[in-house]
């Protein structure tokens, strides 16, 4: 187990390294850059940037004090966005907020997404199973930037509930609307996926073996049929909870939500690579973390494959 | 399982608690504490009034900073003693002198005084800090020079005693030229022509200590106009090396910049032009001052980013100081008890919020969270009509939404395609349903203060389409086929797209995203291009200056000696009517070329709560918070 | 746990690979499990409709022309002259819905194909496979997840102009079609490219989770050691049963690449005005909710009642061909 973990801890840094690599070559490849602006910027104010900000170096120069930065943890500072500020500053204020928020989702997603999935898969083909289906379709093709604005007027402005816009870190009632509109996405899939995992599971011999043993149905639905179910969710699971608590541009901006999300937007908008490179990597460790939890609970879900492994 | 019900508990609480108690909305408590509460778009930048350029970044530091003259809450003509009492100039317009207050102080108690001001334009204008907006402060005597870092200039042009005159000398390449023009003898090897070629590219201005030895061992190693003597030669890479050598100090001084310190309340600004209309100037957040004790403590004069304009550490001279920021959640400036007319200021405190989604705003406006907001949407401007009047607001205000026409392009150079198309637009139409709420354009240049432009833009299908005949594109035959570019989805790029289509001309809509979208105007990368500009201050000149040759917002590969001229002309002539009406001759050049088609005029369309007083129509934008109160 | 050889999905696996004559009396065994299950044909008929509204009705001259525009008629209410009113421009908005459903479904299909083919192939390689040839596809795949998809788009949409515009002059020229009934279509391709090269990702890792567990499975077993070649074994044998979460997958990446297409537009990649697409319909839709909810709602409903069928389709066809299925 240990050696697994230091491999995919190997491999997760190679990913990293690659990633910071890309991001870099992708950023300076854009037909714009961080000290332009919509009103033009004198060019001898532009070549004392370009100076003070190394940009006057050949290319693979930059890139290597760039990667001997990274490599020493250093993001560096924000060239546009928030410029002179460093970005590990920036992202202590914006990724726990896009954390929360992300969090909150998944609890609202996971739950609600397998519990429909599983009530679906187990009245197959019957009304129950079409109406939560169509919900949950409803909930994949109406798009956050539909749904958002909707449950704001209503359970923002009309009914008051909830405020409509805004973030207090220890508020919960400012999360509730994005969190819902991040999660029901989410939500819907997971329904979709824990569904068609449940049906496959039971058609097999050993749920019918325990259904013949006369155990309960609804023990046997959670007991035996579940675990083979989830697995297509998990797999879902993994990149959907890295790219939910990564913050989302249009659920952060219906809201006024202060993630990073639309920080990462502005700092694409601006070629500010120091802003691009730091969520990029904490996304990508994400995504690293996320599906390395995904094959871990795929094994545990799936005691054949650790037999094989 | 055990978390999920916690969390449902809490859920549950928290739904009824707020059901049971959100009677308040945040503006009503916000009107008994006196807290106004403002959209403001977008998260600033920074709040150095030197390193920033945005809209909403002007409207904080207008809270927390003062400058010379302040803004009048009811006329946007009307100049309010800020920190000077009063101001005089000579008969030319050149010479200005402003008289401080004697009790202006800085937020934390240091008296203010001229000095401040002149380390603050010494600052802005330093090249090393590299000040993106620098140019605002071009008007005052060699400010440019400085800023450009022109060595030569400062070192030998400035200097009287010199024995060449600038006018002979200023023909040396001083700023660098194109590399590949050099000639070099065939007696050069390799060595000598790389040399060459890279001292060339730099110019004298941009060497450094190492190159200029170099020059001044082996004086053929630089291209010199015959009008300059061999011995002057020397002089120059002399002192120019001199300077090098001691480590290029500030050349401020020796520059002569044309801002002084009399006496620690009297401040005098030498321009290099007339400019009557200075006092409107200097209410631009260039020309505040930032104090020099507090940015020096933090750091050097030129650093950039120093951390001294931070919540906690940000000194001001404003009616407020900055209490609290926090990133995309808000921005709290409080009162500032020592601001000289501190006991006029009717807010306890301002509060900014960076809603950038203009839906977002509304709907935190219509829920009670924001007194005023930046904009709205124009997809809402009938339904506020229709639904709340008392908050809509429809104002003039100095902008100009137009196309630019990239010159160069087949067809595009014909001013006669170019004028029919201006002709093929219908701007009554066009206010009435696209920019809703704008004034149909009569000019580049919106009516401000008492300057009227040419008024010369018609539609008439018609003639558009004689014109066109008449260029040899009859019916729009023979021309090559149009990309608008566009960056923001606005239905303006559908409707110019048929209305072009009128003339018989085949247009298409090219959308980028923000930044390639003002690379390729920057570039001269694109055919049409929808555009806007804000107006900086109260002349027409804000709309005027940029579609000169060499000019960075011109982006359209148009220029023309005679337009330049009579805006040369026009710079020079101290009284404003007859300034304007050369200005209004240059204009009418301007519409007849049309390298620019001016659509519509801009007007501020926002949400505005009526308890908040104070608040009048402004052309320029710039409420003084100062003079703002809230009806309780 | 062990079963016995006869496992039902072993013989199910076998008649679908190893007996190929067999292959027949499947296909009709699906077509009439298909044919009882009413929500599936149900769906069938509702898409058949659509797609013939789309791809057909606009070349009728009942149909108005989806560009033109009469701004003193905008924000008109639903009426005999236009069934769906018009829009913020005075355009039919049943015209542009039509016109925006043949690029949609365009998208939605073509795509979906293209993320299909690779997820499926990288997905099933990678978890039949297992080891290095696992490990190094999906940390590319991590890479790729984590990679700012937005500075790809802005870079490749540079890229991709000209050549789409030459492409369409060629396609112009060879066939003397009018170049505006052209462009709309050639300007697609880079989105197909975009789109279809970066959506495949969860699908890979979907198939890859449903493979390993298959792959371990008896019936594989027994192909095996029948000395069958891995290409066949993964092919025949595991991915058959491996249908159901694929064509979920599948089902649920439609709706997603027709509502990305519309954010691409906005990027200058995809469907250009004045033409539209569903997504951008909504998308504009969306922004006048308050001001003409019926913007939103038509292409909202044909959105949703298209994509549902779809579902129900799909649903219905994994089941036909899935034989395990007529038993229960």
């Amino acid at each position: 187990m240990t050696r697994v973990i230091l491999q995919r801890l190997l491999q997760g840094l190679l990913v990293l390294f690659v990633l910071a690599t890309l991001t870099f070559f992708l950023v300076r490849a854009l037909p714009y850059g961080p000290f332009q602006d919509e009103r033009a910027v004198p060019s001898h104010v532009r070549e004392r940037l370009e100076q003070l900000h190394g940009y006057d170096k050949p290319l693979v120069v930059q890139y290597a004090m760039r990667l001997g930065n990274l490599a020493r943890g250093e993001l560096g500072t924000s060239l546009k966005v928030m410029e002179g500020r460093e970005v590990t500053a920036i992202l202590a204020q914006a990724f726990p907020v896009s954390l929360a928020l992300g969090l909150m989702a998944m609890l609202i997603a996971v739950p609600v997404g397998v519990a429909a999935g599983v009530i679906a898969a187990v009245r197959r083909n019957r009304v129950v199973d079409y109406a939560v289906m169509a919900v949950a379709l409803l909930g994949i093709c109406l798009p956050n930037f539909v749904i958002g604005p909707v449950l704001a007027e209503l359970f923002g402005r009309r009914l008051a509930w909830f405020p409509v816009s805004g973030w207090e870190p220890r508020d919960l009632s400012f999360m509730i609307l994005p969190a819902v509109t991040l999660g029901l996405g989410s939500a819907a899939y997971l329904s979709r996926l824990t569904r068609t995992g449940m049906v496959e599971v039971l058609h097999q011999d050993f749920i019918r073996t325990a259904r013949a043993k006369g155990q309960r149905e609804s023990w046997v639905v959670l007991r035996h049929a579940l675990r083979g179910g989830l697995i297509p969710p998990v797999a879902y699971l993994g990149p959907a909870f890295a790219a939910t608590v990564s913050g989302s541009v249009v659920v952060e901006s219906i809201f006024q939500v202060p993630g990073i999300g639309r920080l990462f937007i502005k700092a694409i908008e601006t070629s500010d690579e120091a802003l691009i490179m730091g969520p990029v990597l904490i996304y990508g460790s994400l995504i690293v973390v996320a599906n390395f939890l995904a094959d871990l609970v795929q094994l545990w879900l799936n005691p054949r494959l650790r037999s094989n492994s | 399982m055990l978390e999920l019900a916690r969390f449902t508990a809490i859920l549950m609480a928290g739904c009824s608690v707020l059901t049971g108690c959100r009677r308040e909305t945040p503006v009503e408590s916000a009107n008994r504490e006196g807290v106004l509460l403002v959209g403001n778009s977008a998260e600033p930048r920074a709040l150095d009034p030197h390193l920033v350029t945005g809209v909403p970044e002007s409207k904080i530091l207008s809270s927390v900073f003062e400058g010379l003259v302040a803004d009048h809450p009811s006329g946007d003509d009307v100049m309010a003693p800020g920190v000077a009492v009063r101001w005089e100039h000579d008969a030319d317009m050149k010479q200005w002198v402003f008289h401080l207050r004697g009790d202006a102080r800085w937020s934390d108690g240091e008296p203010l005084t001229a000095a401040d001001f002149v380390f603050s334009y010494q600052r802005m204008l330093h090249p090393s800090l590299a000040a993106a907006y620098a140019p605002m402060l071009y008007p005052i005597r060699n400010a440019e020079a400085y800023n450009r870092d022109e060595r030569g200039r400062m070192l030998c042009g400035m200097d009287p005693a010199f024995p060449l005159g600038w006018d002979i000398l200023g023909n040396a390449n001083f700023r660098g030229t194109d590399a590949t023009s050099v000639a070099s003898p065939a007696t050069d090897d390799d060595d000598r022509t790389r040399l060459r070629r890279e001292f060339a590219a730099k110019g004298l201005d941009r060497l450094d200590a190492a190159a200029l030895r170099a020059i001044l061992d082996d004086p053929d190693l630089f291209d010199w106009p015959d009008a300059v003597p061999a011995a002057v030669r020397g002089i120059v890479v002399g002192r120019l090396l001199a300077h090098a050598e001691a480590g290029a100090p500030d050349l401020f001084d020796r520059a002569d910049v044309g801002v002084r310190a009399r006496d620690p309340h009297t401040l005098e600004i030498s321009l290099r032009e007339p400019m009557p209309y200075l006092p409107s100037v200097v209410r631009h957040f260039t020309w505040y001052p930032v104090p020099r004790h507090v940015v020096l403590r933090h750091g050097a004069m030129t650093d950039r980013f120093t951390g001294w304009s931070e919540a906690g550490t940000l000194v001001g001279n404003g009616p407020f100081v900055l209490n609290t920021w926090r990133f995309n959640h808000f921005i709290e400036v409080v009162g500032n008890p020592r601001y000289w007319d501190a006991a006029s200021v009717g807010l306890k405190a301002v509060r900014f919020h960076p809603i950038e989604n203009p839906y977002t705003e509304a709907r935190s406006f219509l829920a009670g969270q924001l007194h005023t907001t930046y904009t709205l949407p124009p997809e809402l401007l009938g339904r506020m009509r229709e639904r709340h009047p008392e908050f809509l607001k429809v104002e003039p205000y100095v902008g100009t939404a137009f196309l630019r026409l990239n010159v160069n392009r087949a067809g595009l150079d014909d001013p006669r395609v170019r004028c029919a198309i201006s002709l093929a637009i219908h701007r009554e139409d066009y206010c009435r349903y696209i920019y809703e709420g704008y004034q149909p354009a009569q000019g580049m240049t919106p009516d401000l203060a008492s300057y009227r432009g040419p008024r010369m833009l018609r539609h008439d299908l018609d003639e558009a389409r004689a014109l066109l005949a008449d260029a040899g594109y009859p019916g729009g035959a023979g021309l090559p086929s149009y990309a608008i570019l566009t960056s923001r989805p606005h239905p303006v790029s559908d409707a110019l797209q048929q209305t072009l289509r009128l003339l018989g001309l085949r247009v298409t809509i090219e959308r980028k995203d923000w930044g390639s979208y003002i690379a390729a105007q920057q570039e001269l990368r694109f055919d049409m291009a929808i555009g806007s500009w804000i107006g900086d201050y109260l002349d027409p000149t804000t709309f005027l200056d940029m579609w000169t040759r060499g000019n960075g917002n011109n982006n359209t590969g148009w220029d023309s000696p005679a337009y330049e001229a009579l805006l040369r002309e026009a710079a020079l002539q101290p009284d404003t009517a007859a300034r304007f009406a050369t200005l209004v001759r240059a204009e009418r050049i301007l519409l007849e070329e049309m390298p620019v088609v001016p659509i519509a005029w801009n007007s501020r369309i926002y949400l505005h709560r009526p308890e908040v007083r104070g608040w009048h129509p402004l052309v320029l934008d710039n409420h003084p918070w100062k003079a703002v109160r809230l009806d309780p | 746990m062990t079963r016995p050889f006869s496992d039902p999905s072993v013989s199910g696996a076998a008649r679908s690979g190893v007996a190929d004559d067999g292959g027949r009396s499947l296909w009709s065994d699906a077509v009439s499990r298909l044919r009882r299950n009413r929500a599936a044909m149900w769906s069938c008929t509702f898409l058949t409709i659509v797609v013939l509204l789309c791809f057909i009705v606009p070349f009728f001259p009942i149909i108005q022309d989806p560009a033109v525009q009469d701004l003193s008629g905008r924000n008109a209410s639903p009426s005999a002259g236009h069934w769906m009113g018009t829009d913020h421009l005075g355009r039919d908005l049943l015209a542009r819905v039509l016109h925006g459903g043949r690029i949609s479904i365009l998208v939605g299909l073509v795509t979906t194909l293209v993320s299909l083919t690779i997820g499926v192939c990288i997905g099933a390689v990678a978890g039949y496979a297992g080891g290095r040839i696992d490990a190094l596809l999906m940390r590319v795949v991590d890479v790729l997840y984590s990679l700012p998809f937005l500075i790809i788009v802005i870079l490749f949409s540079a890229l991709a102009k000209s050549h789409t515009e030459r492409l369409t002059d060629g396609i112009t020229a060879l066939t003397g079609w009018n170049r505006d009934a052209v462009a709309p279509f050639t300007g697609l391709l880079p989105l197909f490219v975009a789109i279809g090269a970066l959506s495949w990702l969860n699908l890979s890792r979907i198939v890859r989770a449903s493979v390993q567990d298959l792959a371990g499975r008896e019936f594989v077993e027994a192909a095996r050691s029948l000395g069958l070649p891995h290409h066949r074994i993964l092919f025949h044998h595991i991915l058959p049963n491996a249908v159901g979460p694929i064509v979920v997958y599948a089902t649920l990446t439609i709706p997603g690449v027709m509502l990305f297409e519309a954010t691409l537009s906005f990027l200058g990649m995809g469907v250009q005005p004045p033409y539209s697409s569903w997504g951008v319909l909504i998308k504009d839709g969306a922004d006048r909710m308050l001001s003409n909810s019926l913007l939103l709602v038509f292409p909202s409903i044909l959105f949703v009642l298209t994509l549902l069928s779809l579902n129900f389709l799909g649903d219905g066809l994994r089941d036909a061909l899935d034989p395990k299925s007529s038993r229960d």
